[in-house]
């Protein structure tokens, strides 16, 4: 418990990122059926899918900076 | 490991905003682009009939209306369920009020309906909704007589060259001013076709000439006119009596310009020369 309130602004953030990073794969997996299903030109869903993917990949980005730096300072 | 806080927040910022862009361009793509519906398999044949139909520059959505509920569910029941066909839910019902947002606004880009006989007679007498003749073919708008012989199967044409759409006569986009609230045939619809028949009898002069068609033809009744004892009787005048055992057609003929005298010589051939200058019924009353 006093490590959720020694860190909870990290652990704020990597609620925050891990939402986002949840968001930006769900878009980018129902872009994947979209496209799969042949309703939408390659090059439009292509440009969905790796947008949503580049947010979620930053989100990770960012969820792993802060989770190392907990640990860092936890040890 | 020490990480910079402004890294963390440009970070933050940049995948919130590409994620919040493209969250928000998903939402417009499911709501107002009818390319999302054609994703589903079972929507295919529908929307293709869409996409050849007058309708192609509207919507999915502005006709088939979804709460977030009725959306919900669908997402449910496709996933679940994996049903084969379209059941009788959100897709199908269509209010009335939805094709009156454009059917009864005079547009150049719709036809306007609100003051045609047979949309007025419909809705207003028979609390009809606009998909039970519009909707039955899925996005084939214009009802084939299939969609009248669904209520009126009882109105069999006994007349085998009658055997086209009902629309043909009963004019359903008749101006109600015009044709009245009835989309019923009148003489100027039958004379779309029979444009020869401006003559109803000659003989005697005018006679039915402000009669509809419908007083002597009723082709959901008999293939022949009804026969003019249905309303008249026999006068008791000498040239009815002398002539009874005829039909009355022989000598009143229906839509022909035929004088009096040619019409009697046509039996009475020996009487060509007699008084050839008087008309019979001169003397022969």
């Amino acid at each position: 418990m006093d490590v959720f309130r020694l860190y909870w602004k990290e652990f704020l953030l990597m609620l925050v990122f891990a939402g986002i990073t949840v968001a930006g794969l769900q878009l980018a997996g129902m872009w994947m059926w979209v496209l799969s299903s042949g309703a939408i030109p390659a090059y439009e869903g292509g440009t969905h899918i790796i947008l949503a993917l580049i947010g979620a990949i930053l989100a990770i980005n960012g969820l792993l900076k802060i989770l190392a730096n907990v640990k860092s300072k936890m040890t | 490991m020490k990480i910079k806080p402004l890294s963390i927040i440009a970070v933050l910022i940049i995948s919130g905003i590409i994620v919040a862009v493209e969250g928000f361009a998903t939402y417009k793509f499911i709501e107002d682009d009818p390319r999302f519906c054609k994703t589903c398999h079972l929507m295919e044949e529908a929307w293709y009939k869409w996409n050849e139909s007058p309708h192609n520059g509207i919507t999915c959505h502005e006709c088939h209306r979804a709460s977030m509920e009725d959306n919900m569910r669908l997402l449910v029941t496709y996933f679940t369920l994996r049903p084969e066909e379209v059941s009788d839910d959100v897709h199908v019902i269509i209010p009335n009020e939805n094709c009156e947002h454009c059917h009864f606004t005079r547009s150049e880009k719709w036809p306007y309906v609100a003051d045609t006989a047979g949309h007025k007679f419909h809705l207003e007498n028979e609390y009809a909704n606009c998909i039970d003749c519009h909707g039955g073919r899925v996005h084939r708008f214009i009802p084939d007589r299939s969609e009248c012989m669904k209520c009126h199967s009882d109105k069999v044409i006994k007349v085998e060259q009658m055997n086209f759409h009902c629309t043909n006569c009963h004019n359903f986009l008749a101006d109600v001013k015009i044709n009245g609230d009835e989309p019923l045939p009148k003489a100027q619809d039958c004379r779309k076709c029979h444009a020869d028949r401006y003559v109803i009898l000659s003989m005697p002069e005018g006679a039915h000439a402000n009669s509809d068609c419908s007083a002597c033809h009723h082709p959901h009744v008999t293939e022949e006119p009804f026969s003019c004892q249905s309303c008249h009787t026999l006068p008791e005048k000498p040239i009815h009596q002398n002539h009874k055992d005829e039909k009355c057609t022989s000598c009143h003929v229906p839509h022909q310009e035929v004088g009096i005298r040619p019409t009697c010589e046509s039996c009475h051939t020996e009487r060509i020369d007699h008084y050839p200058t008087l008309s019979c019924t001169v003397c022969h009353k």
